[in-house]
């Protein structure tokens, strides 16, 4: 008799888990990750992080998003499996898992997380992990929940978890891996359309059911050399050397540049907004001193429990017993603990963050720059941040849509292929000048003052009056 | 300008006033970093090995203040994004790169743009693993990360380049 699980969503409607099918035994392994504890505690870690504070609206969870992914990647992967004549049931099944957890490692506030860590950690080689490494390390744990189900289901004292870690931290050179890393994989399709949807922006729509029936599984190089002199050695050294990925029906190429833009749109107007990037700045700097603080031990002055998860978590090295036990809310209790009983600088913080009393910046166009532009850096680098480094935050970041993140080259499994008649698929920047436009990428760089009076001495460094400031 | 932006700059106009692709400046500073450059970048790893955020920032940082230019052009063949660094200023403005000599920065800079940006990547890789990450089992690591870069010749091309630049652990 049919068992299913149904869960409704807000982006994707009905979301259905079949649990008696012979065939579904994937299906059944998602419901029971679900709800181990280390999958639960996405309910308590925003996707968007601080970002609420810009948008309301934007308190969904990196639990409803991950079970969204899930829902994209078994739309792909049945996408691929129809296209492909040598189906590995295998490959499929753990790239589906592994679309499912593959965000089980995010700490709380993500970003301001990871920032603060790296600078608490930084003398301290070795120590500091993303939440990529995290994410591998919990699902690959002996003791935590992930492997128990994946045992009970799976057998082979669940060594499909190392296969699921493992797609999660290598670079994906098949269509499976594909689903879960790659210009079109499930996370981005998740994301695009629910943190549109949450925010409420009215920018970034895809034309979501029309790429899917234009996506096709092609056959890459997955050596690019860089530059033209090189397209010679390319051919001469790598003949065979190919990736499986997706590719689109040239057909799709407006709706190809839609989907590019939306991710534009989406970096450029929420993730990179300047209040939520002002907000994670002051959690960054909030964490970075409590975590010090913590690491006195006892006799650290601090608010909170000596018991207190967070304080527990600073007090020792890295380990995931502590990790598991972190989440938005325990950041929060430490912040509004800290801003009632605390004191000194963290209490100030505290009531800050938990009041909104925001940060005001100064951006300073970095791609066409001014001459106002320039003195105001000039003014804020050599005069203000030697003697002000506590109160001045700088903040640089990549709008890097066609780019990595490291601002280097676009990895050949995140480009987006356009597969053209009788030829070779090809980069949609050889078709398309507004991708050409956006591969050059932008960046952002932006300084917020604690004290308003020194950033009105920048807004006036060259002799403007109150009302010619911007 | 700072002392890393000069750096950047340094490299582009001591190459001849060109230098192509953002991974071969990565992995060009990385190994010029190993030969005595000390321009005080912090290297982590990423996708295509060693890799510093301060080059990159001083990349920007260098175009901000008119010192640099970069241009984005794509491959007809496929379409495939690549960087341009330009730089008109004079070689005579770098007397030294870092702690490196004109003269020494020069040749080591042709020999290094003589190689595929591959090439040095993987050589980069091959130093970062066996110096930083000190793994004995380099060679298996390599291909775990990058699979399949290391073959067709190009393995050998970046032991041979670590030998010649007299870096471990061909010189070891």
């Amino acid at each position: 008799m049919a068992h299913f699980k149904r869960i409704r969503d807000p982006v994707h409607d009905l979301i259905i888990f079949d649990l008696e099918n012979r065939d579904s035994e994937v299906d059944k392994a998602a419901w029971q990750l679900i709800n181990v504890p280390e999958f639960q505690r996405l309910r308590r870690v925003k996707q968007l992080g601080v970002s609420e504070f810009t948008f309301p609206g934007a308190t969904h969870t990196r639990f409803a998003h991950s079970i969204g992914v899930f829902h994209v990647a078994r739309k792909l992967m049945t996408i691929a499996k129809n296209q492909c004549s040598d189906w590995n049931p295998n490959k499929a099944r753990v790239a589906l898992i592994a679309a499912l957890l593959h965000d089980i490692g995010h700490g709380p506030f993500s970003h301001a997380f990871e920032i603060a860590e790296i600078d608490r950690l930084k003398d301290r080689p070795g120590l500091y992990k993303d939440h990529e490494h995290w994410t591998a390390e919990i699902i690959a744990s002996e003791r935590h929940g992930v492997r128990q189900v994946l045992k009970e289901i799976f057998g082979a004292n669940g060594a499909i978890a190392d296969d699921v870690a493992s797609l999660l931290t290598t670079d994906p050179t098949d269509i499976y891996a594909a689903v879960v890393s790659s210009s079109f994989d499930a996370d981005r399709l998740d994301y695009l359309q629910r943190d549109r949807l949450m925010t409420g922006s009215g920018a970034g729509a895809i034309d979501f059911e029309w790429l899917l029936d234009n996506l096709r599984v092609v056959q890459v190089p997955s050596v690019v050399e860089e530059g033209e002199s090189a397209v010679a050695i390319d051919r001469s050294e790598s003949p065979t050397e190919k990736i499986e990925t997706f590719a689109f029906e040239e057909k799709a190429l407006q709706a190809v540049e839609a989907f590019i833009l939306a991710r534009y749109h989406l970096y450029s107007q929420v993730y990179l907004h300047h209040a939520t990037r002002g907000m994670e700045q002051m959690i960054s700097k909030f964490l970075l001193e409590f975590a010090n603080e913590s690491a006195r031990g006892v006799v650290a002055n601090l608010a909170v429990h000596e018991d207190h998860p967070l304080r527990t978590y600073y007090a020792e090295e890295p380990n995931i017993r502590r990790y598991l036990d972190l989440d938005d809310a325990v950041v929060w209790s430490a912040i509004e603990i800290t801003a009632e009983r605390g004191n000194g600088s963290l209490k100030d913080q505290a009531k800050r963050i938990r009041d909104r009393k925001l940060m005001k910046s100064v951006a300073i166009d970095i791609q066409n720059p001014t001459a106002l532009d320039k003195a105001r850096r000039r003014f804020i680098d050599t005069k203000l941040l030697p003697k002000m480094e506590n109160s001045i935050f700088v903040d640089r970041a990549p709008l890097s849509i066609y780019k990595d993140a490291q601002r280097e080259n676009v990895k050949p499994h995140k480009r987006v292929y356009i597969r053209r008649k009788h030829d070779e698929p090809v980069d949609v920047a050889r078709l398309s000048k507004p991708v050409q436009a956006l591969a050059a990428g932008e960046e952002i760089l932006r300084y917020y003052f604690l004290d308003e009076s020194v950033r009105n001495s920048v807004l006036k460094v060259t002799g403007e009056r109150d009302d010619e400031t911007r | 300008m700072t002392k890393l932006d000069d750096i950047v700059v340094g490299v582009v106009a001591l190459s001849g006033g060109e230098l192509v692709g953002r991974i071969r400046l990565q992995k060009i500073v990385y190994l010029l970093e190993q030969k005595g450059l000390k321009s005080d970048a912090k290297f982590t790893y990423h996708h295509y090995g060693p890799y510093s955020e301060a080059i990159a920032d001083a990349v920007t940082d260098a175009k901000f203040w008119d010192t640099l230019e970069e241009t984005t052009e794509f491959r007809k063949l496929d379409g495939a994004p690549f960087s341009i660094f330009r730089s008109h200023r004079p070689m005579s403005d770098f007397q030294q790169l870092g702690e490196l000599s004109q003269e020494g920065a020069r040749n080591l800079l042709a020999r290094l743009n003589s190689e595929s940006s591959t090439a040095l990547e993987l050589a980069a890789t091959i130093h970062w693993l066996t110096q930083v990450e000190k793994l004995a089992d380099w060679q298996q690591e390599l291909e775990r990360r990058k699979p399949g870069k290391a073959n067709f010749g190009r393995l050998e091309k970046a032991i041979t380049l670590l030998k010649e630049l007299e870096l471990p652990p061909s010189s070891s």
